[in-house]
């Protein structure tokens, strides 16, 4: 008798599920395991059989609305596969670039410093900042697709003058503007509780924003900070939450390498015999440490500014090593400890992440040969082009001289 | 006494719910639905049809896996959680404890009105 009704009521639900036979045969299984057991507590506790069927059922609510519930997590699921297939084949193409990367005959600024080289006193401070700006190789993969969108982007919106607008119009608005399809993942929103009706309030008069930004104040508007972000796919712009584009992690190399070579890497110089070490070259500007610190005193604070006790220890074996051939020859030393690493240090330092390193979830960056190889989020990855952006217009309005 | 908690009230934390009840031992659908009820005191009843399509979202966010098990005649499917899961959640244990804090401390001197009589 039960049976009957369960049977009935699954096989209308499996009809609904646009899944295939096996993923319609588990959920089957799986609601009929809790329909039988809710039965009997119910029946236990006193129900007639009829009336527990009916509460138990009841509880499913409308068989078509919960096979679209299914459906549509199967669909995502979905979604998910395609986008990881993109990110293969962008960490493939990524290969391919490092490879004829490495193929490229050595820069003549010479990015393979040694950790240790030898050098006249105050030689570090020479140099700085030469090559800055002279090389323009491609920041990361390219794509004529997303660049195309992101070109759309990067126009300048007429009019922004939103009162009270629904969250959905107002982004469809901007759409309409640029000629790009804004698409919002209403089933990704909906987990956080948003719905598309959120007011939007924005009034710009004077400044001409950016279509990327006009999205940003938009979607800050409309659900508070942080919450929703946006992401270019396949040639259109995609809403959804900051939660769930951190499943999305894209693969984008950068060429730092002007970068790194204005920058230099954090040295000193230190003479035998004495217990203070002079100061070298400080990269940039940027990083800096004071004068007047002991030989074992510089390894440490090496370690500590470039971030991890492995570069500490490197920079204390390095000392040692030296004791003897200073002991010899006399020769000031300098100890370097690769811009790539103090980069890095600022990079997962001052833009949001996730970071694996700093958070325990999230993106990566990996050096090679004045190349960035970074997983992240394509909100972290504009962040991280801000910030590259801004090191470099930084770099040049400085003098030469420090 | 008190009015079950409605589903706009557990929105956000449903997920986080689901987890902790998850966190000690595996369990299948309806026995998570009963750690629940048993929990909350019987505040909290998640519906069968909002239960099971949350189950498979954290099982394709690879929150919590399953396992199938035939031994008792019926297929039951047991879930329990990923690494990613016991991640998730206490990062959001921690989270959600510290806005309940907050909640409370805004409620306090709301509460703390001496009802009215009757």
């Amino acid at each position: 008798m039960s049976k009957q009704e369960f049977e009935l009521y699954l096989s209308l639900l499996s009809r609904f599920l646009r899944l295939n036979a096996g993923q319609r045969s588990e959920i089957s299984d799986e609601l009929r395991d809790h329909l039988e057991e809710r039965l009997d507590e119910l029946t236990a506790s006193g129900l007639s059989q009829e009336a527990a069927i009916r509460q138990a059922l009841d509880e499913f609510g409308d068989a078509a609305e919960l096979a679209t519930h299914f459906t549509q997590l199967a669909h995502r699921r979905r979604r998910r596969i395609l986008m990881r297939c993109t990110l293969a084949s962008i960490a493939a193409a990524s290969a391919v670039i490092l490879i004829s990367f490495a193929m490229w005959p050595a820069d003549p600024g010479g990015n393979m410093v040694p950790r240790v080289v030898a050098q006249q006193p105050g030689a570090g401070r020479a140099g700085m900042g030469s090559g800055l700006g002279d090389v323009a190789a491609p920041e990361s993969t390219r794509d004529p697709q997303r660049e195309a969108v992101e070109t759309k982007l990067a126009t300048k919106i007429e009019e922004l003058d939103f009162d009270d607008i629904p969250l959905n119009d107002a982004l469809q608005d901007i759409a309409d503007q640029i000629e790009l399809d804004i698409f919002i993942n209403h089933s990704s929103l909906e987990e956080e509780g948003i719905n598309g009706d959120e007011p939007v309030t924005l009034k710009v008069n004077y400044t001409k924003l950016s279509a990327a930004t006009a999205i940003e104040l938009i979607l800050e508007r409309a659900t508070g900070p942080g919450q929703l972000t946006y992401s270019i796919r396949d040639g259109l712009i995609y809403i959804q939450t900051t939660e769930a584009s951190e499943d999305d992690l894209e693969i984008q190399v950068y060429n730092v390498r002007d970068i790194l070579d204005g920058v230099k890497p954090i040295t000193r110089t230190v003479y035998p015999g004495i217990s203070g070490g002079m100061g070298g070259g400080s990269g940039g500007g940027f990083f800096q440490i004071e004068d007047d610190i002991t030989a074992s005193a510089v390894s440490m604070q090496l370690g500590g500014a470039a971030g991890g006790p492995g570069a500490g220890g490197g920079g204390g074996s390095a000392m040692g090593g030296m004791g003897s051939a200073i002991a010899a020859g006399l020769k000031p030393v300098t100890i370097e400890i690769p811009a790539g690493k103090v980069l890095i240090d600022v990079i997962t330092g001052s833009t949001g992440g996730p970071w694996m390193d700093i958070d325990g979830d999230g993106g990566k960056i990996e050096e090679f040969d004045g190349l960035f190889v970074i997983r992240q989020t394509q909100k972290s990855h504009r962040e991280i082009k801000q910030l590259l952006d801004t090191l470099r217009a930084t770099a040049k309005e400085q003098p030469k001289k420090r | 006494m008190t009015e079950k908690f409605g589903p706009e009230l557990m929105r956000g934390s449903l997920d986080l719910m689901v987890l902790s009840v998850l966190s000690a031992e595996p369990k299948y659908g309806y026995l998570i639905g009963q750690s629940l009820r048993e929990a909350s005191r019987g505040m909290i009843d998640v519906k069968a049809g909002t239960m099971y399509p949350l189950l498979h979202r954290l099982e394709d966010d690879k929150l919590i896996k399953c396992r199938w098990d035939d031994s008792t005649g019926r297929r039951r499917k047991w879930y329990e959680l990923t690494a990613a899961g016991h991640r998730r959640l206490k990062q959001q244990a921690t989270q959600w404890y510290e806005y309940s804090q907050c909640l409370m401390e805004m409620l306090k001197p709301i509460l703390a009105v001496p009802p009215e009589p009757a």
